[in-house]
Order: C-alpha cells, then sequence, then structure tokens
C-alpha cells in the first residue's frame, strides 16, 4: 500500500483539471503560454484544492498560480503543508 | 439609402428606478441600489450584496399574464413602460402596432436562471412534480422574449432571446437596428432581463469576482462587481415612422459593432475590444473625435477595467472621452446591462448630462480615463457609445446619437 503525499495529490489534482499528460506536465512550464489552457482550468483547480482541503484561496493568490510551482507554493500558504521540501514519494 | 433608426419609448426597472423619470433623477443623483441579497440564503459566503429590485409587483405593469418568472416579468413590464412611452398604447387598447410586423428581441445571461434555482430547491425538497413542471416552464431563456410579445399582444412580431451574457442587451439592440434598417419590419422592441439567483452570484463569486462592500470600477482599489438585476427596453422604429405619427424622439440609433474573439473563456482580449469598438464607429459613421462620452462596460474587476481603458486608448488616442462606469450605481445586471446603460446614453442626449462613477476615490493610473468621478456633469452631449464585454470576448458596441435634426456634423 503506497502512501500518497499531499505533493502528489496537488500533481493529480493538475493533471485532472487540466488533462495534460503526465510525462509533459512540470513544475515550471506556463498553464497559459505553454500548454495553451484558458482561465477556467485554474478556477477549477483552485475549486478542487478549496474543497479537498477546505482553504480558501485569494484572488491574489489564484493569480499566481500560473504553473505547478505556482499552485504548490499557494497550497503551501493556505494549507501549511510545504510544497516544495515535503515530497515524499512512498 | 439606409434607414435612420430612432429610440421613441423607453422602459426601466432596476435597483435604482422604476420608469423613465425616475431613473433619469437617480442617475442626476448618482443613487446606488447595493444592499443586503433578500432573494437567496447566503449562508457560507463571505459577502453578500447585491442589487435587487425591490417591492416589484408584476401586476402594476402588467395587463397579461402575471405568471412569469422573475426575469421574463421584468422583461414584460419595462416592454409595457416602453411602449407606453412612445405613446403606443395611449388609448388602452392592444396598441396600433398588434399586426403589424415586429422584433422583440431581449438579452440575456441567465433566462430562468431565478427558477432554476427554485426547482433546485423543490428537488432537495422533493416537492410534488407538477410544482417542478411549473418552474420548468420559466427556466427557458425563449420565455423572456414570448413573455414581452404576449403582454403587448404583438402576434406579428418576431420574437428572439439572445443569449449573449453581459453583452446581450446590445446584441439585441443592434438586431433591432438590423431588422429596421433592412426594412424587414416596422418596429423593434429590444432590450436586456435578468434576475439575481443564487446560481449566477455563486459562478461570480467563484470566480473571485464578487467585491466585499461597492462596486468601483476604474478606481485603484476596486475589487469587483456585485451582481444586479432587472430590464431595460427600447422601442426603436425609423424616423420616418416616428416623423408620421409625431412621436417624441429620444435618440438615434447610430450603428453597431460585434465581435467573437473565442480567445479564453474569461479574460478580455485587448485587440478584440479595440476592433469590435471600431467596427461600431464604422457601422455609425463617426470617427472617435465625435463622440462625446463612452458608457463603459466597467465591471470593477481589475482585469476588466484594464483591458477595456487600454482598448479605448487604442481607440481613441492620448486623450480619451470621458468613460463613465454605470455600474457602480446600477450593479452588473448582466442582461440588462449594455440596455439600461443605452437608456442612460439616450437620456444623457436629451438633458445634456453625464452621469457619474459613483464610489469612486482614486483613478487606476493603469485605467488613466476621466470617469466623471462622483458627481456629473453638464455637457452637450451628441453622440455616446455604449459598450459591452462579455465572457468568450463576446463584445458589443452600440453608438448612439442626437436626433439628426439636432446633431449637425463636424
Amino acid at each position: 500500500v503506497s502512501m500518497t503525499s499531499s505533493r502528489d495529490r496537488i500533481r493529480d489534482i493538475v493533471l485532472e483539471r487540466t488533462e495534460v499528460d503526465d510525462d509533459v506536465l512540470d513544475e515550471t512550464s506556463l498553464f497559459y503560454e505553454d500548454y495553451g489552457l484558458n482561465s477556467i482550468v485554474v478556477v477549477e483547480i483552485q475549486a478542487a484544492i478549496e474543497m479537498e482541503y477546505e482553504v480558501e484561496i485569494g484572488k491574489e493568490q489564484s493569480l499566481r498560480m500560473v504553473n505547478l510551482a505556482g499552485v504548490r507554493a499557494v497550497f503551501g500558504e493556505v494549507t501549511g503543508i510545504a510544497g516544495r521540501t515535503g515530497h515524499v514519494n512512498a | 439609402v439606409t434607414a435612420t433608426v430612432v429610440i421613441t419609448g423607453m422602459g426601466v426597472m432596476c435597483g435604482v428606478a422604476t420608469g423613465v423619470d425616475e431613473f433619469a433623477g437617480a442617475l442626476r443623483a448618482g443613487r446606488g441600489a447595493a444592499g443586503r441579497i433578500t432573494l437567496f440564503d447566503t449562508t457560507g459566503f463571505a459577502h453578500d450584496l447585491a442589487c435587487e429590485v425591490t417591492g416589484f409587483e408584476p401586476g402594476r405593469w402588467l395587463r397579461g399574464t402575471t405568471d412569469l418568472g422573475r426575469a421574463a416579468a421584468f422583461a414584460a413590464a419595462a416592454s409595457r413602460m416602453a411602449v407606453r412611452d412612445a405613446g403606443i398604447d395611449a388609448s388602452g387598447d392592444e396598441g396600433p402596432w398588434r399586426d403589424r410586423s415586429g422584433m422583440v428581441c431581449v438579452g440575456t445571461t441567465d433566462g430562468g436562471g431565478y427558477e432554476l434555482d427554485a426547482m433546485v430547491r423543490a428537488d432537495l425538497d422533493d416537492a410534488p412534480p407538477q410544482v417542478r413542471a411549473a418552474l420548468a416552464r420559466k427556466v427557458p431563456a425563449t420565455t423572456l422574449s414570448v413573455a414581452v410579445a404576449r403582454e403587448l399582444g404583438l402576434s406579428r412580431a418576431e420574437a428572439v432571446t439572445v443569449a449573449t451574457a453581459c453583452a446581450a442587451g446590445n446584441y439585441a439592440i443592434g438586431a433591432g437596428l438590423d431588422a429596421l434598417r433592412s426594412g424587414d419590419v416596422e418596429f423593434a422592441v429590444c432590450g436586456g432581463a435578468d434576475a439575481v439567483s443564487r446560481r449566477n452570484f455563486t459562478g461570480f463569486y467563484r470566480l473571485g469576482l464578487i467585491a466585499p462592500d461597492r462596486c468601483r470600477p476604474f478606481d485603484a482599489d476596486r475589487r469587483g462587481i456585485l451582481t444586479g438585476e432587472g430590464a431595460g427596453v427600447l422601442v426603436l422604429e425609423t424616423a420616418e415612422s416616428a416623423a408620421r405619427r409625431g412621436a417624441r424622439v429620444y435618440a438615434e440609433v447610430l450603428g453597431y459593432g460585434l465581435a467573437c474573439d473565442a480567445a479564453d473563456p474569461l479574460a478580455p482580449a485587448r485587440e478584440g475590444i479595440a476592433r469590435c469598438m471600431r467596427t461600431a464607429l464604422a457601422d455609425a459613421g463617426v470617427m472617435p473625435a465625435e463622440v462625446d462620452y463612452i458608457s463603459a462596460h466597467g465591471t470593477g474587476t481589475r482585469t476588466n477595467d484594464v483591458t477595456e481603458s487600454q482598448a479605448i486608448h487604442d481607440v481613441f488616442g492620448a486623450a480619451p472621452p470621458r468613460t463613465v462606469g454605470l455600474k457602480g450605481m446600477l450593479g452588473h445586471t448582466m442582461g440588462a446591462a449594455t440596455a439600461l446603460a443605452g437608456i442612460v446614453c439616450a437620456l444623457s442626449i436629451r438633458d445634456g448630462f453625464i452621469p457619474p462613477t459613483v464610489n469612486h476615490e482614486r483613478t487606476d493610473p493603469d485605467c488613466a480615463l476621466d470617469c466623471v468621478p462622483n458627481h456629473g456633469v453638464s455637457a452637450d452631449v451628441r453622440v455616446v457609445q455604449n459598450n459591452g464585454l462579455a465572457f468568450g470576448g463576446n463584445n458589443a458596441v452600440v453608438v448612439f446619437g442626437a436626433a439628426p435634426d439636432r446633431r449637425g456634423r463636424l
């Protein structure tokens, strides 16, 4: 049985909402410019995180969710769970 | 030769006023419609303001059925006011336009969205099927224009509802203009209507676009929209028809432009907005320098106001005309927004008055417009541009002018 960390869950949420292929999604490529996604996708990612973790992401924060790293940073801010260093791949 | 199309009647139902005269007074006073939401339970939302129509009694305005959805009732009531204002049904009978070919065109964002809320409630409450069926009949957007045609007894009018969201009222005015120019119809009853609903509010809330306190278009500290409701309806006919029956003319509809950017579902595109304004001005035969003021889409969101301002500078150059954001007073009435704003434009032309952008403290330097902060100004208004910018880049701009005998040429 594997224990999925919150870091992996964030990646999963982004994969689910963006429908970008797993081997294509990296940390720094931009949702709009590099993957050709639109603004609704970011709203969906925000909503998914808010519902699953019972947190609230502010408007200014959501504007910084421009790539996976940005989503992780905002996730870290609103949950207190470290985005980058808390990576456990069990 | 293309027919000259004029406005001869107007009907208003919104949070600050019922009817044209009250509306003109509210605009002068800079009155706002914001208040606590009463139409649905706001538990769980951090803020709960909207611009509702309070104390609406459909039976006060409608001669026909009042068994209508909330938005449809707004549309029908404003239409009844508009034809009365145009002097069409002064005699109290069904009116001389009953058997004439005409167009009814109503723009909307949500159609029967208020009834859709009620249907969900009925479902959760396990309400009997007939209750749900009665609500279901009021949900389709088509009910809005049909309600207007029925209320006015217009048996030969084409009834169209245009669901192009926040620019829909301008689409409807444009459709009426086309129908009259082409000679297809003898009159057009055009406008927009929407009702405040939980569904709509929740959507904008989810997008982070609902202001916690006030709507402040073009202000450096603006924080979003307040949703609103109501209807604005204009009676259009040719100048020849108006002259023949001795009707009062508010203004001429000089032209309009449409653009569908389809670039992004939410984010406005600067080039698309500029293109739409240029298309409208060209159709109107008006040079940018002739525009006396702009009624902006001006939602009070960070993105809209900056992008719209940039596009205005693209079209009008370094010193654009005064640009007013009416949504500080009226809220964002969705499909009704550009129709109500169109009525404001016509009143400005009639009264020589430019209404203010209220709730204004400091203009955002990224907008760099004279938004007529907080106090309206007297001015000789001959040409007004009315911007409507909807999600998806569904943009529509209408240009109004003083009646042909007054406008002259630059």
